[in-house]
């Protein structure tokens, strides 16, 4: 013992040392950061945070911090005015890109021959009087844009949306939000929500937690200590070992800038439940060689005391890091970095304990005898030791096969196992934060949202069309709510402005609605890179894993197998009538898709085949005829124009007028006229007198009057078309018929346009020709937002548990099996581990438990702290037997000392853990009784299932079984029939006699 | 939507009123407004460049003309996509929108002001800037040899989004040559100069103007030919009719 000579030696060093960095670490400690920040999960270099990212740079921000206020009817004045407040202190924030709420935001509506365009509430105009302040909640619960995601339906709550710069601190800007919040006056019931918030929620928690928690392991801990010990330096050392390797650990990673994690918070806890047994393992043995060898040194006392206990000590804190070591191969950063400072805590624990501890030791008087208590070991058990060890001898078969059907529970639950990873649901069920998103997910249909981005051209009619396709498909996915683009606001627009809710078939159509929204604020979030890029956003409508991944992979499925890559512009008018009528056909069927994404989302159901033979009856729309209604209908339009300011011509004689419109109506009722036609009959019919001074004007009107004449005619083809369709989907719920009737109309309006879409790959070889070659268009459309990566966490966390678990086994077989020198031995001492592990699962599963960023370390500290019962159980077992005791001896002596000792330790560790259901973050609560009962399965393994599978093994690596070759005897014990086998007839007798 | 969209014109194709020696900041206002409504008509060609923050650049070019007070039309020349767009401005909020694609003519009613007008950094509102005396309260912050510079305190009931401007009149020309623009909470927002004024028929315009908003680090430069004062346009030019016809 060479090094406890260095030790004892340079020891005023070594602590002074130890004394100063502690101070050290524990300054840097008051600075240490906790980072809430989900993204911080994985790797800054993966795909998909990049894209996150960049989608976050480009669009504004991705990240949402939301501001909700409660109150009867949020339509009275005050209330408003809170709301105009928060919105323009929070527009000052230099980190937010934008608010929106309802005192600012624009509002689009329809008058006579046009549309308003306004805010919703005017600048300092918040209407005061009852009867101002109904008319504005009766509008605005009107218009699906406000509810449900600015006012929720029944107008209660009102919703300030604050959207955060990529780059800035979200926590910050989150707490000066609250803190503008806090300081306007109002009676509002006040709810904080999406991911800017739950940061900020968790890191409070975080720090509560710590600040809580940790002062309660220690002192409970302390206090097993002494009940164990009575003696305060039993107390003291291995805890002061404890606290100050957390101290370093901690500082440490507060000194090189690592943030402490939801995963990492865990590492004080962990290590004073874990590490102080190393502390506990040198006092005891000291305790042992002061009370066997009065009156040798002190020193010498600790040298005798220390080499019998270094190497136990060491390969308990080596075993215990390769549970932690193993995170190193996880792809979660969050868990690498636990599994980095972690085991760094345990070799900080382990090395302290074999300097720190002798060192004070030696300065020490010894400690007093106390015989009459007689350590930790007393002899009260011994009984139910015994019946143990009966028990397993009786029943070995039996222990075996419960831990046969164990693994097949396992085999059953462990596909079943559940994964979560959404930060809300770290959260308690009646935590602040928690009712704030189950308010968002009720109320406002989610806070976290789903984004897709498309590159393309983005004012192509063909790739806005894809867009809107794809978002009506969203709309029919469970879960899925709001999807926005700027595809939906051109068709939006085109509705306000030409009555039909679709994508304007030409760019020049696109472009003159664009036209309206370019330069708006809310383009900032729709497109980008000189619109080349775009991206469409819906919110999330829940938080549960795996219904998330069953919506990303229905979305990504979508994407891959539904959307066409190059698609081709073609001007049906162009085409040869075969060709057209493929591509008419093709155009049929997108329609019904349309239309069927649109029933679905309002709730009615379509045989998939009735819209297309429906839609083919249209034939061509030009050369349908109308009845008497509709010429009707026609003349009272045609009426309209030439009274009109707009009218190219200026006919003021009342029977000229009337006189052309009859001629124009009956032109019109068969078929679609052309423009020459037009011409031909209004030079007939007017006369020259009324355009003379101005020739042209002939040919403008016959040019505005064939538009005029083309789209109404296109309009009674749709009409009658829409009514038929919405007739036949008659389960339609009321509320929705009007919005469901506008979405038809505008999907059947796609195929009354002469420019049409058609994927490149499906243009018939003999059209090519036909199709000019700059008509090419081609888009590719990503999936990105929380949802994706959420998914991605969810497979990381699988393959973190699975690959940490593989590591670990490994690392613990080559471990052992060296131990033991038997491949048998590395093999046998794995299963009460792995036994212990999938009773984990399989209790997971039953209790419905998910896998998260802090369960999946439950498998490591069963390995850490498992194996160490299991070296200990063979060891003495091992040596037992050697030495000449029978099994059933050796079972019963190993159960009596070191079975009792795993139990104790156990027991204590379970204290420890079992602290963190007082803690307020939901995993941890879930982590601490899990390991909780992980330590008593793990402890029983150890001294149940391992026995039973050495005996039934007869495993050569424990000693010969077959040693004594002259003869078996049977003796029968009580309710066992057991087989013992000694070398000699002293032992045999010798055991015989105990076992009776 | 905006009776003011094209006063813009105002702004810069301003005449030459001129001012003895005052210091009075009311009288100096109303004679850069004077300055700037000294034509009675007026028809220019617009080249717009709007610069993202990453250096992406658009172009729009348009046509303006205006007569009086109360009759503006702007036309658009490209993008493509957007050619031959018009907006007819005649009464207070009220504006009249062609759309040649779908060859078709929407009333557009707006009280919307503090709107970027397409995509420029100009909101609606910047571009009627020839209501200064009625809209804002102005006081000398300092004198050089050459500008006055003024505060503008927008009035109580303006419904003016800035908390004020700064403005630099040209002691010559009684143009602004720049002026600051401060948001509500008082920080610089944007930054708008006028430079290149030539005096074409008489009236002294600036034919180089950029706006720059430096919080969002976009900017806006125009360039303005073509001009032509005083031609005598004939009412039919501002009407629906006449909209069409492009």
């Amino acid at each position: 013992m060479r090094w406890m000579d260095y030790l004892l030696r340079l020891r005023l060093v070594i602590m002074a040392g130890v004394v100063l960095l502690t101070a050290f670490f524990a300054y840097q400690l008051t600075t240490l950061k906790i980072d809430s920040e989900i993204l911080n999960y994985l790797p800054q270099d993966d795909p998909l945070v990049i894209s996150f990212r960049e989608v976050g740079e480009r669009f504004g921000g991705n990240s949402l911090a939301m501001v909700a206020l409660e109150t009867d009817n949020i339509f009275n004045s005050r209330t408003l005015a809170r709301i105009d407040t928060l919105t323009m202190r929070f527009q000052a924030l230099p980190e937010v890109s934008q608010v929106l709420s309802l005192t600012d935001i624009l509002d689009i509506r329809k008058i006579p021959g046009g549309i308003e365009v306004g805010k919703l509430i005017r600048r300092a105009r918040i209407p005061q009087n009852p009867q101002e302040l109904d008319v504005l909640r009766d509008y605005t619960l009107s218009k699906e844009m406000y509810r449900g995601s600015l006012v929720s339906e029944n107008g209660n709550i009102a919703l300030v949306i604050v959207r955060i710069r990529e780059g800035a601190s979200k926590t910050d800007v989150a707490e000066k939000m609250k803190a503008i919040v806090k300081a306007t006056q109002g009676n509002e019931k006040v709810y904080y929500a999406g991911v800017a918030f739950q940061m900020v929620f968790l890191t409070d928690i975080i720090t509560q937690d710590l600040a809580r928690l940790v002062p309660l392991v220690t002192l409970l801990v302390s206090v097993v200590l002494y009940a164990s010990f009575r003696r305060k330096r039993a107390v003291l050392l291995p805890l002061g070992t404890v606290l100050i390797s957390t101290i370093w650990t901690l500082g440490l990673m507060s000194w090189i800038g690592v943030e402490l994690t939801i995963a990492s918070a865990a590492i004080p806890v962990l290590l004073i439940a874990v590490g102080s047994a190393y502390g506990i393992h040198i006092f005891n043995k000291y305790l042992e060689e002061s009370e066997a060898g009065e009156g040798i040194s002190r020193e010498a006392m600790m040298r005798q005391a220390m080499s019998k206990v270094a190497l136990p000590v060491v390969m308990a804190g080596v075993t215990t890091l390769i549970g932690f070591l193993a995170f190193l191969f996880s792809y979660l950063t969050i868990i690498q970095l636990f599994g980095v400072f972690a085991s760094l805590g345990v070799f900080l624990a382990t090395l302290l304990s074999l300097v720190f501890i002798p060192i004070v030791l030696s300065w020490l008087s010894p400690p007093r005898p106390r015989r009459a208590r007689k350590g930790p070991v007393a002899s009260s058990g011994n009984g139910i030791m015994d019946k143990l060890a009966d028990l397993v001898l009786a029943h070995e078969r039996l222990i075996l096969a419960g831990g046969v059907v164990l693994l097949i529970a396992a085999a059953i639950a462990i596909p079943r196992l559940r994964r979560e990873v959404n930060m809300v649901e770290y959260f308690k069920h009646d935590s602040e934060i928690r009712m704030a998103e189950d308010m968002m997910e009720a109320d406002f249909g989610g806070s976290v949202p789903i984004q897709i981005l498309v590159d393309g051209d983005i004012k192509d009619p063909l790739i806005l069309k894809q867009m809107y396709m794809l978002e009506k498909y969203l709309r029919t996915l469970p879960d899925v709510n709001d999807p926005q683009s700027v595809a939906d606001l051109i068709a939006e627009l085109n509705e306000q402005l030409n009555d039909r809710r679709t994508i304007p078939d030409t760019r020049e159509g696109v472009g003159n609605l664009w036209f309206f929204i370019e330069g708006n604020k809310v383009m900032e979030q729709l497109v980008a890179e000189n619109d080349t890029q775009a991206l469409i956003q819906a919110k999330m409508g829940t938080v549960n894993t795996s219904k998330v991944i069953a919506v990303v992979d229905s979305i990504s499925r979508y994407l891959s197998e539904e959307m066409s890559a190059d698609l081709v512009h073609v001007r049906l008018s162009a085409l040869d009538d075969s060709i057209r009528a493929d591509i008419l056909e093709r155009h049929a069927a997108e329609t019904a898709r349309m239309i069927a994404f649109d029933a679905s989302h309002y709730g009615a159901e379509f045989p998939p085949e009735y819209i297309p033979a429906l839609l083919r009856t249209t034939g061509s729309p030009s050369s349908l005829s109308f009845d008497r209604e509709q010429a009707t209908i026609m003349s009272g339009i045609l009426d309209a124009y030439f009274q009109s300011d707009e009218a190219d011509l200026v006919i003021t004689s009342e029977a000229v007028v009337q006189d052309v419109v009859a001629a124009l109506t009956k032109l019109s009722m068969e078929q679609t006229p052309t423009e020459n036609e037009i011409r031909d009959l209004l030079r007939r019919v007017i006369p020259a007198s009324f355009y003379a001074s101005d020739p042209e004007a002939v040919d403008f009107a016959a040019s505005a009057l064939t538009s005029l004449i083309q789209e109404e005619r296109y309009k009674m083809v749709v009409s009658r078309l829409t009514e038929e369709i919405v007739e036949s989907a008659g389960d339609v719920p009321e509320e929705n018929l009007q919005a469901f009737r506008r979405d038809v109309y505008g999907d059947i309006w796609c195929l009354v346009q002469d420019h049409a879409g058609v994927p490149a790959d499906a243009i018939p070889p003999r059209a090519t020709f036909q199709i000019p070659s700059a008509g090419a268009t081609s888009l590719s459309v990503t999936q990105s937002g929380m949802p994706i990566i959420f998914k991605k966490l969810d497979l990381s966390i699988l393959k973190s548990q699975a690959l940490s678990l593989l590591v670990a086994f490994t690392l613990v077989f080559l471990l052992l099996g060296f131990r033991f020198r038997s491949i048998t031995g590395g093999l046998i001492a794995l299963v009460p581990i792995a036994v212990t592990i999938m009773f984990n699962f399989v209790l997971m599963v039953a209790i419905n438990v998910p896998l998260d960023a802090v369960s999946v370390m439950i498998g490591s500290v069963a390995v850490g702290i498992g194996i160490d019962y299991t070296i200990h159980f063979l060891t003495r077992f091992q040596r037992e037997f050697q030495q000449g005791q029978s099994e059933k001896a050796a079972l019963h002596i190993t159960l009596r000392t070191t079975g009792r000792a795993i139990l104790i330790n156990a027991a204590s560790v379970m204290m420890g853990f079992l602290v963190l259901i007082l803690g307020n973050i939901v995993p941890m609560q879930r982590f601490g009784y899990l390991v909780a009962v992980t330590m008593v399965v793990s402890a029983l393994a150890s001294i149940t299932l391992l026995p039973a599978l050495v005996l039934t093994t007869r495993a050569r690596f424990i000693g010969e079984f077959d040693r004594m070759a002259e003869g078996m005897q049977r003796i029968v014990n009580g309710k066992a029939r057991l087989v013992i086998k000694t070398l000699n007839p002293d032992k045999r007798q010798k055991s015989i006699g105990e076992s009776s | 939507m905006y009776r003011k969209s094209c006063l813009l014109v105002l702004l810069l194709l301003g005449g030459g009123a001129t001012l003895a020696s005052a210091s009075d900041p009311v009288q100096i206002l109303q004679a850069v407004e004077d300055t700037l409504n000294a034509p009675v008509d007026r028809e220019a060609n617009l080249a717009m460049e709007l610069i993202d923050a990453k250096g992406n650049t658009k172009t729009r070019e348009l046509t303006i003309l205006q007569k009086g007070s109360d009759k503006k039309l702007i036309r658009f020349l490209s993008p493509a996509d957007v050619r031959g767009v018009g907006l007819l401005v005649l009464e207070d909020d009220v504006m009249y929108l062609y759309m040649p694609a779908f060859a078709k003519i929407r009333r557009i009613a707006s009280h919307v002001k503090n709107e970027n007008f397409m995509g420029t950094d100009f909101t609606y509102d910047d571009m009627a800037q020839s209501d200064y005396v009625e809209k804002y309260t102005p006081t000398i912050e300092d004198e050089t040899d050459q500008h006055y510079v003024l505060k503008l305190a927008p009035k109580p009931d303006s419904e003016i989004d800035y908390s004020h401007l700064v403005m630099w009149v040209n002691r010559k020309t009684m143009l602004p040559d720049k002026v600051e623009f401060y948001d509500s909470s008082a920080n610089l927002l944007k930054i708008l100069t006028q430079t290149n004024v030539q005096r074409i028929e008489g009236y002294l315009t600036p034919t180089h103007l950029e706006m720059e908003d430096v919080q969002e680090n976009h900017k806006t430069v125009m360039e303005l030919d073509n001009v032509v004062h005083d031609q005598e346009l004939p009412d039919k030019r501002f009407t629906q009719r006449y909209l069409k016809r492009f």
